[in-house]
């Protein structure tokens, strides 16, 4: 159980590192292209 | 089955405070039993529920250990100004019939601030065991800046423009969402700071402040930009958020109680580990920054030069965060699963 709940909690962390990292370079992107 | 007794309780209590808070926004909202009653409810409704909330957290202070004193203590008081603030309001409101932009409630509101900060810097969530100081003043730095960036692109830039800080009323518009976006910041780092264990009441008390701290920005933006009307359904907000501080301090004593069966049925090592919760709190302003940051310049708004020095270092921020997490957790997966 605490494997699983370690796991979990471990991915929910990743899917949101990897998606804020997506969204600030995205902004950068756009920054870029409309200053 | 004490446990039991003792959830099912704190159920009722919880699904009481949220149907309250309901009723109260529907009465607001649809002025029911018309508008003069509407509004003697409203006012009274949330002197009453500020008052419940300042008596319930002395009581948790008296009965609490030492270490949770001062927090009930201030957090009491901050309940004490915003109650004052709020009999203040509803005299105005009620009796005179029209309440300043700047009156004697906005010294109660303003003074509460400060109080509840206070309260919050004093909980014993906001001192993290060691080894989790290292990326502290990093998240700490992110999410000042992410609700910084927030507030100044939804409302304090905003209301920047178009309040004349030279006056009482310009400096009394800006006060509030600066103390919001400080108050918010340390909820944030509150829920960040939790440790396994029964965390509901400190949910509860997080929850109604962040109540009141958006209802106040929100009414920093509307008096600002349009007149505001008391009697609105925002005034639930304040209403929900003193609930809130209540129910935390209602719960604070049987949580401590189970706390302490907890432990003697179950010496679980694992018991100081951090919640998904504390780990999960500094991505939401986060993410809902990065997002207003694009949604801003996909609509083709230019942010000014305070809103661009913000995004560029809440970018970075974020960047130099993201390393330094999969740093982290890369050496922890193994020994996590294998716990």
């Amino acid at each position: 159980m605490k494997g699983r709940r370690g796991t979990s909690t471990f991915s929910v962390v990743m899917a949101l590192t990897v998606l804020s990292t997506c969204i600030a370079f995205y902004d950068l992107l756009l920054l870029a292209t409309n200053l | 089955m004490g446990y039991v007794r003792r959830r099912s309780r704190r159920l009722e209590l919880v699904s009481g405070a949220v149907l309250a808070s309901l009723a109260f926004a529907a009465c607001a909202h649809w002025s029911v039993g018309g508008e003069t009653v509407a509004l003697w409810v409203d006012d009274l409704a949330t002197v009453g529920a500020a008052l419940l909330a300042a008596a319930l957290c002395l009581r948790a202070a008296a009965r609490c250990d030492a270490r949770l004193r001062r927090f009930w203590l201030l957090l009491g008081a901050a309940a004490g100004a915003w109650a004052l603030a709020e009999g203040t309001w509803g005299v105005y409101d009620l009796l005179v019939g029209d309440v300043p932009v700047v009156s004697l409630a906005d010294v109660g509101y303003l003074a509460a601030i400060p109080l509840a900060i206070a309260a919050l810097v004093s909980h014993p969530a906001l001192h993290g065991s060691p080894e989790r100081k290292a990326r502290t003043l990093l998240d700490g730095l992110t999410v000042a800046v992410a609700l910084l960036f927030l507030s100044w692109t939804l409302v304090l830039g905003p209301l920047w423009e178009s309040a004349d800080t030279t006056t009482l009323e310009g400096v009394v518009a800006l006060s509030y969402p600066v103390g919001d976006v400080v108050l918010l910041f340390f909820v944030v780092l509150a829920v960040r700071g939790m440790t396994r264990g029964d965390c509901a009441p400190l949910w509860c008390l997080l929850g109604g402040l962040l109540a009141m701290s958006l209802s106040d920005t929100l009414y920093a933006y509307l008096t600002g930009v349009k007149d505001f009307d008391s009697g609105g359904a925002l005034d639930a907000g304040w209403f929900a958020g003193y609930l809130g501080i209540a129910l935390g301090a209602a719960l604070a004593q049987t949580g401590r109680a189970e706390l302490v069966v907890a432990a003697a049925e179950d010496p679980d090592p694992d018991a100081a580990a951090p919640p998904p919760a504390s780990l999960v709190a500094p991505f939401l302003p986060l993410l809902l920054a990065l997002t207003t940051l694009g949604v801003q310049v996909q609509l083709g708004e230019r942010p000014d030069a305070v809103g661009l020095t913000l995004a560029f270092a809440l970018l970075a921020l974020a960047l130099v965060r993201q390393v330094l997490l999969l740093r982290e957790w890369s050496a922890r997966p193994l020994t996590e699963t294998r716990a």
